[in-house]
């Protein structure tokens, strides 16, 4: 608790709980006079009940089971996506790799082989910096939680 | 006014609480039994809901955050200790959890510690959320008392939404709070009595305002509008 603020009087507790239905039956007939001669008390128990309706309103209904499972099934959905795309860049590089490597070691001219390696490399700088920028932007992207 | 309060009743002292049944079902997800950790989630997904879309405000994401705490709890299972009560760990988790998605999405700052702020116990640390975010109301029908209901929620602080969550969306006893959050019954009464106060001037304003804009529209002749 904040020490700057004042503490609430026993009156305003006995009324939080005897509103929230949390007062032994002794206490809440006890409380139920007090509250007849304290007008106050009766104003705050009345507030209270207000707020717990209102509250009761905004909260709306909770999720049902289906949209459990399919939270359930977006997760799984997202973690294959993500594998995928990372086998896909992994395999990208291998085989880039591998072909410039063939290219190197073949019989072609070699204006030839610079040509398709420099082809090679800028496509992948290209790529490498769409990436990048991407990543950059996506947490600024209103349009990522567009509901169609 | 710790005697004022209910006491359980006595078909109650035979039943296991809330509390006793999070911890026992979590011991036998330690010892391997998935099954206990279907009914775990199933037990707690309501209430973990509540809490981070108090923190969170959409509901989607109060979905996947609950979801992903579920997944942390499972991962460390090894980890919780035998004795040790179930659900303020999880509270933790979840809350942890939640924070880490609104940093990440720049929606909270760490308060200092040496400025304690209304809400918060005094010298610990706590978070400041600092969205524009649209709230828990946005997608959804919701009547102009609800959405004032919400901007008055969304301008206070994270421990006073919480407490305002489990008690009055999920509606648990001072009792079940007082174990969710693992603090003493007398604490919850005064954190939330706080945490009221401070909804209930906001909300006045917040409705204040609806009620001007209502009237002002009322106000406007039938052939402008």
């Amino acid at each position: 608790m904040n020490t700057s603020e004042k503490p609430p009087t026993e009156g305003e507790l006995l009324a939080m709980a005897y509103a929230d239905g949390e007062l032994a039956p002794d206490a809440a007939r006890a409380f139920e006079e007090r509250a007849r001669r304290e007008p106050t008390l009766a104003r705050e128990v009345a507030d209270l009940r207000r707020l717990q309706v209102l509250a009761r309103e905004a909260a709306g209904p909770e999720p049902m089971d289906s949209e459990w499972e399919r939270i359930a099934a977006s997760g799984a959905h997202r973690a294959s996506l993500g594998l995928g795309f990372a086998l896909l860049l992994v395999g990208v590089i291998g085989v880039g790799s591998w072909a410039t490597f063939e290219l190197w070691r073949a019989d072609v001219l070699l204006g030839a082989k610079v040509a398709i390696s420099a082809f090679l490399a800028g496509f992948l700088i290209l790529l490498a910096q769409a990436i990048r920028a991407r990543m950059r932007t996506l947490p600024y992207d209103s349009y990522t939680k567009v509901r169609r | 006014m710790k005697d004022s309060l209910k006491k359980p009743e006595p078909s109650e002292y035979g039943a296991p609480s809330m509390h006793c049944e999070a911890t026992r079902l979590m011991l036998a997800v330690k010892s391997g039994d998935a099954a206990a950790f279907d009914e775990l989630v199933t037990s707690l997904r309501g209430m973990s809901f509540h809490v981070a879309r108090s923190l969170v405000g959409s509901r989607e994401d109060a979905m996947e955050l609950s979801q992903e705490a579920f997944f942390k709890v499972y991962r460390a299972r090894e980890t919780f200790k035998e004795g040790e009560p179930f659900l303020p760990w999880f509270h933790r988790i979840l809350r942890n959890t939640c924070f880490s998605f609104l940093r990440d999405k720049g929606r909270a700052r760490e308060v200092s510690v040496s400025a304690p702020r209304a809400g918060t116990e005094d010298g610990e640390g706590d978070w400041e959320l600092v969205d524009d975010e649209p709230g828990p109301e946005a997608g959804l029908e919701v009547s102009e008392r609800a959405s004032a209901f919400w901007k008055a929620f969304k301008t206070l602080a994270p421990r006073d939404r919480e407490i305002i969550a489990l008690r009055h969306f999920k509606e648990l006893s001072y009792r079940d709070i007082a174990g969710h959050l693992g603090i003493p019954e007398g604490t919850v009464m005064s954190r939330l009595f706080h945490a009221r106060k401070r909804l209930r001037e906001c909300l006045s304003n917040e409705l204040a305002a609806e009620i001007d804009v209502a009237q002002d529209q009322a106000q406007v002749p039938r052939g402008t509008r």
